[in-house]
């Protein structure tokens, strides 16, 4: 009995050890891959989410065939939103790329990080359109009296929303890299 | 199919082979009217001119025609009753013997010198050849336009390096059959925008000239004896309007700040104070309103804004002289407006339309033209119907879509205030 309890004892204390094994960088094949697959997701998103948007206004025309700027502010949110969350439940599922050499990352882990360093360009870029909602509502009204705000609005949503996509990309993988622990085969 | 034509899937071809681009006419006055053509084939051509509805008591001329070596003519017939719809075909022989007739054609000569009468024409601007040309279609459907306005890019040129690429894309355009159609209906009054050379075209431009050549040889419009590259000039209907056709492309000198020559610009303003026409209707191809704002700012080069010293003093002698009936009509925008020229200022009461397009995207600007400066925009392709009634001088202005319905009517009190 005393010699089973002690067998127990090592496997445990064994399986221990392994777990605090630190994995090794995942090797350039799945650097690369996530890279590409990450981009082209990324691209995919955009193209996708950007037709979705742009079928808001066009729409929207008013039965003169008279586009209306509240429809256009919506599309990009619209646009906007779709891509956020294609990218962000999505990208941080390929850093399964890294899972090699006995290695496992976390998904969940991998968003958190991608979210926690990219979260302000995210704010920004909802900043940008709540700044193109409120020109286009003005312009709706008055010609030509919005068109700065919807333009600033517009600008500050497409320069911070790049820069969130990159950033949410890449430290996903930063995130699913250090969350990799060792498994037992 | 003549080589050359060009036809959208279901669209008819021409009536005859003989007659690939169908028929035009323009230049109407109170006694002719240029007829136009383009002749294919080695026999000899003339054209039949009746009136209209009395067809059957035979012609009233029968005027023989001398295309020139690319087959094109240019008929000049006089001696036709003022104001009165006639009806014109030519008609092909060979060893006085008809061999091919074109299509029938009809306009109405003009008002008479001394008449004061409604008139009706309609407009557009923007037919690009590779898209579907309903609102032509549309238009020619009608017999009530007196007279048609084309303000310019009647045809897409763009890349054209030679005299033949010119002609090959101007075939191609008026092969379509909205073109021959609407071409047919009724008189033209043209003028040129960039796209009948090249987007945006600088007058230095080499193209400039072969590009003018073209329009001259393919539009119902014969070339000034006096100056044969003149485009401007002006077409009466009797007293109740005068169209002063401009020239917004080929005599800019961007250096000088100059956006029409001091030549042009002397007529239009001795033309306006001394027209006893109770409108007058200016054919500007490229529009004189402000259009505030940085979205449309980014083209203000590209029209009178740009060039604010003759913009201003044209707009400032209108309203010193206090010229009543002045109607601006204009195109180029890809989509449709009507209202004030400017928000304050010089202009402040001038009326501008901005017609067409008839075959395009619209403006992808996401705002259009708005309160309370303008009264309507639509991107939409269309057509104007424009009612000039000399007894009250209101305009009215009717936006037509390609399915015929009516996307705006607005009336304008054109008395100077």
């Amino acid at each position: 009995m005393v010699r089973v309890a002690v067998v127990a004892l090592a496997l445990c204390a064994a399986q221990s050890l392994a777990d605090e094994v630190v994995a090794p960088p995942p090797p350039a094949s799945s650097v690369a891959l996530y890279s590409v697959s990450a981009s082209l997701v990324s691209l995919a998103s955009l193209g996708v989410s950007g037709a979705a948007g742009a079928a808001v206004p066009l729409l929207a025309f008013d039965s003169a065939g008279r586009p209306q700027p509240i429809a256009v502010a919506g599309g990009f949110f619209i646009a906007a939103a779709l891509h956020f969350s294609i990218v962000h439940l999505v990208v941080p599922e390929l850093g399964r790329l890294a899972n090699v050499e006995g290695f496992v990352g976390e998904p969940s882990a991998a968003r958190a990080e991608g979210w926690r360093i990219s979260r302000w360009p995210a704010f920004a870029a909802l900043a940008g359109l709540a700044v193109l909602g409120v020109g286009a509502g003005v312009e709706q009204v008055s010609f030509s009296s919005g068109q700065w705000a919807m333009i600033a609005g517009l600008g500050l949503t497409l320069v911070t929303g790049v820069v969130w996509t990159v950033l949410d990309a890449v430290f996903s993988w930063s995130g699913f890299v250090e969350s990799r622990k060792a498994v037992r085969r | 199919m003549v080589a050359g034509c060009t036809r959208l899937k279901g669209e008819p071809g021409p009536t005859s082979a003989q007659f690939p681009l169908g028929i035009a006419s323009g230049e109407a006055s109170s006694n002719g009217a240029l007829l136009w053509t383009s002749h294919v084939g080695p026999g000899a051509v003339r054209v039949l001119v009746w009136k209209a509805g009395e067809e059957a008591n035979g012609p009233l001329q029968t005027v023989p025609c001398q295309p020139d070596g690319d087959g094109l003519v240019h008929q000049v017939v006089t001696g036709l009753a003022a104001s009165t719809w006639h009806t014109y075909q030519f008609v092909e022989t060979v060893n006085g013997e008809e061999t091919a007739r074109s299509e029938l054609g009809r306009f109405r000569t003009t008002l008479a010198d001394d008449a004061l009468a409604p008139v009706r024409f309609g407009a557009v601007s923007c037919i690009n050849q590779r898209y579907p040309l309903d609102p032509l279609l549309q238009a020619a459907s009608r017999d009530d336009l007196d007279a048609f306005l084309l303000l310019g890019d009647s045809l897409y040129a763009d890349g054209s390096k030679s005299r033949l690429d010119f002609s090959d894309v101007w075939k191609r355009a008026l092969g379509r059959y909205p073109q021959r159609r609407l071409r047919a209906s009724t008189s033209l009054i043209p003028t040129w925008d960039d796209h009948e050379v090249t987007n945006n075209f600088d007058a230095k431009d080499g193209l400039v000239p072969v590009g003018r050549d073209e329009y001259f040889a393919f539009q119902p419009i014969g070339r000034p004896v006096d100056d044969p590259n003149r485009v401007w000039r002006s077409v009466r209907w009797g007293k109740t309007v005068e169209f002063f056709v401009l020239d917004c492309r080929g005599e800019r000198d961007v250096a000088s700040g100059r956006y029409v020559s001091d030549a042009q610009l002397a007529w239009l303003e001795k033309g306006l104070t001394s027209s006893t026409a109770t409108f007058k209707v200016i054919l500007n191809s490229v529009p004189i309103s402000e259009f505030p704002g940085p979205l449309f700012g980014l083209g203000k080069d590209d029209r009178w804004e740009g060039f604010p010293t003759q913009r201003t003093a044209l707009l400032q002698f209108i309203d010193d002289q206090k010229i009543p009936g002045v109607l601006w009509i204009s195109g180029d925008f890809h989509l449709a407006s009507a209202g004030r020229v400017s928000r304050s200022g010089p202009g402040q009461q001038a009326i501008e339309a901005l017609v067409g397009p008839a075959g395009q995207q619209p403006n992808v600007s996401p705002t259009y033209p708005g309160k309370p400066q303008f009264d309507f925009a639509t991107g939409v392709n269309n057509y104007t119907i424009v009612d000039l009634d000399p007894s009250t001088r209101v305009a009215t202005l009717r936006y037509v879509s390609g399915t015929g319905k009516i996307l705006s009517e607005l009336s304008y009190d054109l008395n100077a205030k």
